[in-house]
């Protein structure tokens, strides 16, 4: 079936459940189903715009509005920026920084080596085929990061590589979502095109990178997505592979911060609300891309 | 100009068929190896050999500091289901804490996905909206709600003083043996169940709208329609994140050593925490690498339930 004969009919079947649809929450009252729908909202919404408000706050008044509670605790009415300054003149900024880079080297070389191996399993027959993805994928997914954790620390210890960004980005890399992917995607892209392509004599990596990747965007934006967002919210690697200040990520900062006595809660909340925008603003535009690659993915 | 149109495949064919061996190496050999070459090089440096060598650890009394290791055989295994109480405990956590995530997300995740695919106006917004959380850090979430349950300062102090009672609802939450697993497992459902309900609602979506229309004309009424339709349409996911969820449970960690490592008195303590410990504080990685595959072998076992239903016809 063509892309474009899936997406129609997606389309049409997207149309039709909304018109048609009726499940059984339709004995609920049009009424009932908003006001349970919007419960949900608040009870996703309240604890954001807490902290998104206190991040505003002195660190004085913090928990001023909260017990006695007051709507003011939802709301920044003590409006100040001390808590980002602050964090900044901390060197928060770094982190930040840390992160982007990061993120963004593990979205270019991750995938780039996860599309190579998604063309592969998608479009080649070889021998081992089955065997290797079948290896790569349920490995990754069974395999405890924990029981790596521990070896790989060696492993990396003994490359030299505590503290430095090879230790820090190699393992965010291989991601089997993102395999899982493009090996679909490929595997639905019309054999014509590329035969056309390989018979005028185009090398493979020239069909993969003048002919595949410009039909690629929805499947190139949500595997970039999938592993920009695993690696700026991971914390647990990095907490273990680069403790050194200079070498600190936002989530490794903030997670230092937590355990600490005398936490200054304004400055812990907005290095947070930090940390928090940066995905949301990312995924709100793409929500359909992201959905879309998780629920294919999910349904081999 | 039909009849070139029609020739050309076979003229690809033609010059695909006149290979030499040489090429057919390239093309069935060399090139797919390439292409899977980087892939496989980090996955070897990342999962198989440090797998591997977990497993070796596994069966050694290694501190994980210095280079006297002894193999010591399935001695940590033994003492860990016949000697250590806290692996017990730990286990049992984890059984509660899949018990609490094949249920409560579910339920909540079925149930609005079917509110909102009813829904006619503004779907979208409450769709993104209840999917935030899920894109959020586990250190951003704990930090927030760290705070909304603290005894004296949190959701439950707001409610006694609203509701004009004392310590009724502002209880520590996370310090109390009896409903720290709980809280955290309620903190990290805040997080994840929103992308199930996406999950669900998109499968929902791609049902065959001739499915409907039959159930229609065979007479069925709202509830039957769902239970037959609806249900059956969007079992491949439900039945496919009940496996992953499964796995997960027994992997949870971040949630769990982030807001309470594991306390009070190893009240919300599970495998993965006591793993970190023994390998980072209790200079026994011998012992966590045995916790380790433990998991691993929890985690291949639900793959092969899913994979032997599917074999015998089961529509997973």
């Amino acid at each position: 079936m063509s892309e474009q004969t899936v997406a129609r009919q997606r389309a049409q079947g997207d149309a039709y459940a909304k018109k048609n649809a009726r499940p059984f929450t339709a004995y609920l009252q049009p009424s009932i189903v908003y006001i349970l729908l919007i419960i949900g909202v608040i009870i996703v919404v309240v604890p954001l715009m807490w902290a998104a408000a206190a991040s505003f706050t002195p660190n004085h008044k913090v928990f001023e509005y909260a017990y006695p509670f007051s709507w003011r605790a939802l709301f920044p009415v003590d409006f100040t920026m001390e808590a980002y300054d602050n964090l900044l003149e901390r060197g928060f900024g770094r982190a930040v920084g840390n992160s982007f880079f990061l993120a963004i080297a593990t979205v270019i070389i991750g995938g780039a080596a996860n599309a190579l191996a998604g063309f592969a399993f998608g479009r080649f027959e070889f021998r081992g085929k089955q065997f290797l993805f079948l290896s790569v994928i349920m490995l990754t997914f069974m395999v405890p990061v924990d029981l790596t954790a521990i070896p790989r620390y060696i492993l990396v210890n003994n490359f030299g590589w505590i503290n430095t960004w090879q230790g820090l980005l190699v393992p965010g890399l291989a991601n089997s979502l993102v395999i899982f992917l493009f090996r679909q995607f490929f595997a639905e892209i019309p054999q014509e095109l590329i035969d056309a392509a390989r018979v005028d004599g185009a090398s493979w990596l020239r069909v993969l990178v003048s002919i595949i990747m410009p039909i690629s965007k929805p499947v190139l934006v949500a595997a970039g997505l999938l592993m920009f967002i695993s690696q700026w919210n991971s914390f647990f690697w990095p907490l273990l592979i680069a403790p050194r200040q200079e070498m600190r990520v936002v989530q490794v900062e903030i997670s230092l911060a937590i355990g600490q006595y005398g936490t200054i809660w304004n400055e812990l909340l907005a290095g947070s609300m930090i940390a928090a925008i940066v995905p949301i603003l990312l995924v709100m535009p793409f929500q359909r891309y992201y959905v879309q690659a998780i629920t294919g993915t999910g349904l081999e | 100009m039909a009849v070139y149109v029609q020739k050309k495949p076979t003229t690809i064919s033609e010059k695909l068929a006149d290979e030499t061996w040489r090429r057919k190496f390239l093309r069935n050999v060399l090139i797919p190896w390439i292409f899977i070459a980087p892939l496989l090089l980090l996955h070897i440096y990342v999962v198989t050999v440090p797998a591997v060598q977990g497993i070796y650890m596994s069966m050694t009394d290694w501190k994980g500091v210095g280079q006297n290791a002894n193999f010591v055989g399935l001695e940590n295994y033994r003492e860990l289901f016949f000697e250590d109480e806290t692996f017990g405990k730990a286990l049992g956590n984890n059984i509660i804490w899949m018990a609490f995530f094949l249920t409560v997300p579910f339920v909540l995740a079925l149930f609005s996905a079917t509110m909102l695919s009813q829904i006619k106006r503004g779907g979208m917004i409450y769709r993104s909206i209840l999917f935030i959380p899920y894109v959020l850090a586990s250190v951003v979430t704990i930090t927030i709600w760290k705070n909304l349950l603290n005894p004296q300062r949190g959701i439950g102090a707001a409610v006694d003083n609203i509701l004009g009672l004392e310590k009724v609802f502002g209880i520590a939450y996370l310090g109390r043996t009896e409903s720290a697993l709980m809280s955290i497992a309620f903190i990290d459902n805040w997080h994840f169940w929103g992308f199930l309900m996406i999950l669900f609602l998109a499968a929902m979506q791609a049902i065959p709208p001739v499915l409907y229309d039959a159930a229609k004309i065979d007479g069925a009424n709202r509830w039957q329609e769902f239970r037959h339709v609806t249900l059956p349409g969007i079992r491949p996911v439900v039945l496919f994140m009940y496996m992953m969820v499964a796995i997960w449970s027994f992997l949870a960690f971040d949630y769990i050593f982030l807001s309470t490592q594991g306390g009070p008195g190893g009240a919300s303590e599970v495998i993965a925490t006591l793993l970190y410990k023994n390998a980072f504080f209790r200079f026994e990685a011998g012992y966590g690498a045995a916790m380790g595959v433990v998991i691993s072998i929890f985690a291949g076992f639900i793959i092969m339930i899913f994979v032997t239903l599917r074999r015998r016809g089961w529509d997973i």
